[in-house]
């Protein structure tokens, strides 16, 4: 599965693998829209990618209105340098936390 | 069962049969006519052949061995016939050897039928051809309808491209100095080049990258491109386009759309360029001092919800030899021999090839087949666009009467920024100005910069004689800027006319400081002083028929001829 969800209490995991670009989006989306947004806090795990795409990061952004604009509580885990360097041009860091 | 194979109530399907042996032409069609077909019987290829051009059939089933054409001959005359239709051929043979079988269906038949007959056989094959063609009748309305729709749609794409262009493409031609490359991974593209020139002779660039690619993110190049060209010419500032941007976009743009952009700001007149990078690869500028870089330090535009920011600008000195290179990240991403390009690989063709543009054009031809991303390249120089805008005679046209207008600007107003286009568009609302626009703002802006910095703000300019300097000076500006409570800048417009076509602006500029010693700037020791301070002044006096400081050095007048009078 290229996306996969997990929850603990108000904790949602959102692990993707392989390639994040648009041909995930509907797996992304599926992976949180029956969550409560603000009143979850989110990580989105970005161990398993390879690679990823502005279209990517505008699936960040929709999970970051979903979960609340400036409000969200979401934080990007694990990400490899090239997908960090990504998510740095973008500067993503003002929008996400970043662990 | 032959209700099954007919294509609605009415029509029943209609056989040629063509059989040189009577006995067995007569057993086919008692079968055939049994499951509900009709059947034209015929006793070899030939005749085959014409009853089908005469009135094509829905099946044929042929004989391999027969007088005048055999089978084979006959069921390619068919298939011919029959054309993009698709029409079940079916050989009859007595023949049970494997290899001859095999050739029936080269020679382009779809099946065979072995003898002695069997009924049960006879029509689970027929049935089976039904669906056979009844599929290929549906896959070919279905491609028609595709290429239907392509079709269409590669018509309003193209349609919509020309559109576009004409849009987006509205630059001046004499700009020389810029070179640029857009290679769309579709027709339409999501990144755009904006270029215009603004009323003192400033170039504004912007290198944009929408979010994904064709319309969806083309789509969002129009709005940016009407308030870019629109705040160009009025003159306002770099920061004041990023932060209009913004909030446009990200009003238009749903939340998975923005512009990954860089906005720069080239005065060729001054040697400035002043840089904005929100979500682009680093900028790089080569020169002689070596490659410098300009990351990005802000968001992309048009993201909805972030809090406003303040836009991250870099100010910085150029020499005439410099270039600055921007791109999209389809060209650091792009895939050459299994390889993302990379950053450091763009930057090592700016910093030693003979001439970097043409090396990275030619670098993205040679991986053209791996493109899955738009591609954009801009090189501009830091001499773009010469100062031809500042020093082009002034029109002899106007019907401008004698007037004279009066601004007071403090500290609010100041702080606001932009006083010149503030006072340009107030006279312009007096009389249209025309090429005249761009000599009276540059005058304008110097002699009120002066006003501001030296008059009201009392900053040294000195302080920019280093390169560090410069920028300590423009953030002290800030702060001073921010702070100020009391002071204020009197600028006086008066249009007089000078015999029927011509006439000329006095400018009068007053501000509140103490005054400086301009008898050193009126020997010209500007030159002396480092070329970053006392340029304005030569530069206006370049372009005023007289100017003149009043004691105690806080008053000045310029005088700035039109029409005939020039």
């Amino acid at each position: 599965m290229p996306v996969n969800a997990s929850r603990n209490g108000n904790k949602i995991e959102i692990r993707v693998n392989g390639r994040f670009d648009f041909s995930v989006h509907r797996e992304f989306r599926d992976a949180y829209r029956d969550t409560e947004g603000p009143a979850c806090e989110y990580e989105v795990n970005l161990r398993g990618v390879e690679y990823m795409d502005s279209s990517a990061l505008g699936m960040l952004l929709l999970l970051r209105e979903y979960a609340g604009g400036e409000r969200a509580r979401i934080a990007i885990s694990n990400c490899g340098s090239e997908i960090c360097r990504i998510l740095q041009i973008a500067n993503f860091q003002q929008l996400f936390r970043m662990s | 069962m032959g209700g099954e194979l007919a294509e609605g109530p009415g029509r029943a399907q209609r056989v040629i049969v063509a059989e040189d042996d009577p006995a067995s032409l007569l057993l086919l069609r008692f079968l055939l006519e049994k499951d509900g077909f009709v059947v034209q019987a015929v006793a070899d290829g030939a005749q085959a052949v014409a009853a089908f051009a005469a009135e094509p059939a829905d099946f044929v089933l042929l004989d391999i061995s027969m007088p005048v054409m055999d089978g084979y001959e006959a069921a390619h005359s068919i298939k011919a016939l029959a054309g993009e239709q698709f029409v079940p051929v079916m050989f009859l043979t007595a023949i049970t050897d494997e290899a001859a079988l095999a050739q029936c269906i080269e020679a382009g038949g779809d099946d065979f039928l072995s003898k002695p007959y069997s009924r049960l056989i006879l029509s689970a094959k027929m049935q089976a051809l039904a669906r056979t063609r009844d599929l290929h009748r549906t896959l070919s309305a279905q491609r028609d309808v595709l290429a239907d729709y392509h079709h269409r749609n590669e018509q309003s794409q193209e349609l919509t491209r020309q559109i576009f262009a004409r849009m987006l493409r509205r630059w001046p031609d004499d700009l020389a100095g810029v070179r640029y490359m857009l290679r769309p991974s579709e027709r339409l593209n999501g990144d755009t080049i904006l270029l215009g020139r603004s009323p003192c002779g400033r170039l504004n660039a912007m290198l944009g990258d929408f979010t994904g690619h064709g319309l969806s993110a083309a789509v969002g190049t129009l709005p940016t491109a009407e308030l870019f060209y629109d705040m160009t010419a009025r003159g306002r500032a770099l920061q004041d386009l990023v932060i209009t941007l913004d909030a446009r976009l990200a009003e238009l743009l749903p939340a998975n759309l923005f512009c990954a952009s860089a906005l720069v700001s080239l005065d060729p007149a001054r040697g400035t360029l002043t840089v904005w990078n929100g979500g682009l690869p680093d900028l790089v500028l080569m020169g002689p001092a070596g490659l410098r870089r300009f990351p990005s330090r802000n968001l992309p535009l048009g993201i909805v919800g972030a809090r406003a920011r303040t836009p991250q600008l870099e100010l910085l000195e150029v020499a005439a030899e410099d270039r600055l290179y921007l791109f999209s990240d389809g060209l650091t991403e792009l895939r050459i021999a299994g390889h993302a390009v990379g950053q450091a690989a763009v930057e090592e063709i700016i910093a030693t090839a003979a001439d970097p543009f043409q090396q990275l054009v030619q670098l993205v031809e040679s991986g053209a087949a791996a493109q899955h991303d738009d591609i954009t390249l801009l090189e501009i120089s830091a001499t773009a666009t010469v100062a031809d805008a500042v020093v082009a005679p002034l029109p002899a046209q106007s019907d401008g009467t004698a007037w004279r207008i009066t601004l007071e600007l403090g500290p609010a107003a100041l702080r606001q920024g932009d006083a010149v286009p503030m006072v340009v568009n107030t006279i312009e609302n007096m009389q249209q100005l025309g090429e005249q626009r761009s000599r009276l703002y540059t005058v304008l802006a110097e002699l009120i910069s002066n006003a501001v910095d030296h008059g009201v703000l009392q900053l040294d300019s000195r302080l920019k004689a280093s390169a560090d300097g410069f920028e300590h000076y423009y953030q002290q500006r800030e702060q001073a800027l921010a702070a100020l409570e009391e002071g204020q800048i009197r600028v006086v417009c008066i249009n007089e006319l000078v015999g029927q076509q011509g006439g000329r602006f006095t400018l009068r500029i007053e501000d509140s400081g103490s005054g400086f010693d301009f008898r050193r700037f009126a020997e010209g020791c500007g030159d002396e002083e480092g070329r970053l301070c006392g340029r304005g002044l030569q530069l206006v006096r370049s372009l005023c028929e007289r100017v003149q400081f009043e004691e105690p050095g806080n008053r000045v007048e310029a005088v700035i001829p039109w029409g005939r009078a020039v």
